[in-house]
């Protein structure tokens, strides 16, 4: 039997128990808050014409650092790490591994509907913030500029999803292992000397920004000099690759004991 | 001709750290109904875990129409498994999870809505596959769980506490269920700590008291084996070394353990109504104060005292 047999039943099922999750629904309404924002913004510039503030710089200097460098992780970080803890949480694990579905489709089937789901959540909020920030700058640049947003954004949900979804088939308290990792390590290893922030997932993700985000002032800035495109596209790519086979390698070997009983 | 092995076991044994979960069980099961027995925490559990695949053994080997079962996905086209947990998707419907179950078995969209309405129909639940799951009663999803495992039609069968909640009517329909497996052909292996339903299945049973088979054949087997058991008794009085010194002449003590600091002793015996008659004419002439008398295999005297006939 392919070892990748039987991926679609495994995708469809829980895309559609995704739509319906609580989950999705809290991340979702979280996702609309920048934007929500932008629009009251935009309705006082309308209503006050003195009122001068440029929504596009509010857009590169607010909403692009709160998306790259914290909503993108925590959602998936929650949709990430939910692939087989969920499971192993409500103990429906069990009916999944004693079918005839290789539990490669089992991990890969979840993991692609989670992050279909993060990702649509990310892109709608985000493309909403940049059209309300850009409506009178929709120019063919600024199109550019959203393309290449997204495009990261996507990337940076794929790298942090699989790393989080390897973490939670190892670990049961992933949630909690994941906070200190994306508040703690991702920040802090960007003020070690030299060139260790290339040990940081955040550094690649925001090499690939076609904005700077601000320097000064920001915890979450960025200190030093971005690796190239074509380097950050490389190790994300074998990042997601590297993390998504930990992943099933520990999903296939590891006994997962769902009853306290012996 | 021989039948085929379904189930063969060597030396399995597993151990969670300090704690022994089974120890060195070996088991060889041809098609039929076999009951897995033994109170709370005897290891049951355990074995069917093993043998569904969800654990490996630390030694000892284990197969499956000859095949391994740990990651072995293509293996349960042939097996069905029907945990003791009550876990469940809460917001899908029984329909909704059958068929789920069914395309999981690789079964096409057509073909996974017809045995998912087949299995329902079975346990008797296809007016509420259209209801939550998490709607359902105790008895119902644990049917729900019986109708996910045998949507495959599956040769063998592995239920773990099949009837825990069942009310009596879907009982007597569960254990026709069973037997129509067993006259198929199939195997079915139903683990259990309650004697009378394993008893309305089967005459197979395997005891399994600390992860160790203490006895394995059918009942009437087992019953001879129990007559002949040892038994532990223990008694806490004022004066153990004397009531120790007044038993021992008895033929029905086979061994007898003195400890003055606790003030027990622990008799053996393997005629436990002779042993007691003669103890409490005992007691009662030499007038020992008597705390506590306990069997330290206790556990599994209920269950050897149905067997026995008590």
């Amino acid at each position: 039997m392919p070892p990748i047999a039987n991926i679609r039943p495994v995708f469809t099922f829980f895309l559609n128990r995704g739509w319906k999750s609580r989950r999705t629904r809290v991340f979702f309404l979280l996702s609309l808050i920048p934007f929500l924002i932008l629009l009251a913004v935009k309705i006082v510039q309308i209503l006050s014409p003195d009122f001068k503030t440029f929504l596009y710089q509010i857009f590169s200097q607010a909403v692009v650092p709160f998306y790259f460098t914290m909503f993108i992780q925590f959602i998936a970080l929650f949709f990430g790490s939910s692939v087989i803890n969920d499971e192993r949480e409500s103990k429906t694990l069990i009916y999944l591994t004693t079918t005839q579905t290789p539990k490669l489709s089992i991990l890969l089937g979840k993991f692609t509907a989670c992050y279909i789901l993060s990702a649509l959540i990310v892109l709608v909020g985000f493309v909403l913030c940049f059209v309300v920030s850009y409506v009178n700058r929709l120019t063919f640049a600024s199109m550019e500029l959203l393309l290449g947003l997204t495009a990261t954004a996507a990337l940076s949900l794929l790298v942090y999803s699989a790393f989080f979804c390897a973490l939670g088939t190892l670990f049961r308290k992933s949630i909690l292992f994941g906070i200190f990792f994306i508040l703690g390590w991702e920040n802090v290893i960007q003020y070690f000397p030299g060139s260790t922030q290339k040990f940081s997932l955040n550094h690649y993700v925001k090499s690939l920004l076609p904005v700077e985000l601000p320097k000064k002032g920001g915890f979450l800035s960025f200190n030093l000099q971005p690796s190239s495109t074509l380097e950050a596209l490389i190790v994300i790519s074998l990042l997601t690759l590297i993390f998504l086979t930990i992943a099933i390698l520990i999903f296939q070997n590891k006994e997962y004991d769902l009853s306290d009983q012996v | 001709m021989a039948e085929a092995t379904v189930l063969q076991t060597d030396q399995l044994s597993k151990w969670y750290g300090n704690i022994l979960g089974i120890s060195e069980i070996s088991l060889s099961l041809t098609p039929g109904v076999y009951g897995i027995l033994g109170p709370n925490g005897a290891g049951k559990t355990t074995f069917l875990k093993i043998i569904s695949g969800q654990l490996k053994p630390n030694l000892g080997s284990i197969k499956i129409f000859g095949q391994p079962v740990f990651n072995n996905p293509s293996l349960f086209a042939r097996v069905g498994f029907c945990p003791e947990l009550d876990s469940y998707y809460q917001d899908v419907t029984g329909g909704q999870f059958l068929r789920f179950m069914a395309r999981l078995h690789r079964f096409s969209p057509d073909s996974a809505r017809l045995r998912a309405r087949q299995a329902l129909e079975a346990v008797g639940m296809e007016d509420s596959s259209d209801d939550l799951i998490s709607t359902y009663s105790l008895g119902m999803r644990q049917r729900i769980r019986i109708a996910a495992s045998i949507v495959h039609e599956p040769d063998l069968l592995l239920l773990d506490e099949p009837l825990r909640g069942i009310d009596p009517l879907w009982r007597a329909k569960i254990l026709a269920l069973i037997e129509g497996y067993r006259r198929e052909g199939k195997t079915v292996i139903v683990s259990s700590h309650i004697l009378p339903e394993i008893e309305s299945m089967t005459n197979h049973i395997t005891l399994i008291h600390q992860g160790k088979v203490f006895a394995h054949g059918d009942i009437q087997q087992i019953r001879s084996l129990i007559d002949t058991h040892p038994h532990q008794i223990s008694i806490t009085c004022s004066r153990p070394r004397e009531l120790a010194r007044k038993m021992i002449a008895s033929s029905s003590v086979l061994g007898v353990q003195v400890s003055e600091e606790k003030g027990t002793v622990i008799f053996e015996t393997n005629r436990r109504d002779s042993f007691f008659t003669q103890l409490m004419g005992k007691l009662a002439r030499g007038q020992y104060p008597v705390e506590e008398i306990f069997s330290p295999d206790d556990n599994l005297q209920s269950v050897f005292d149905y067997l026995i006939g008590d």
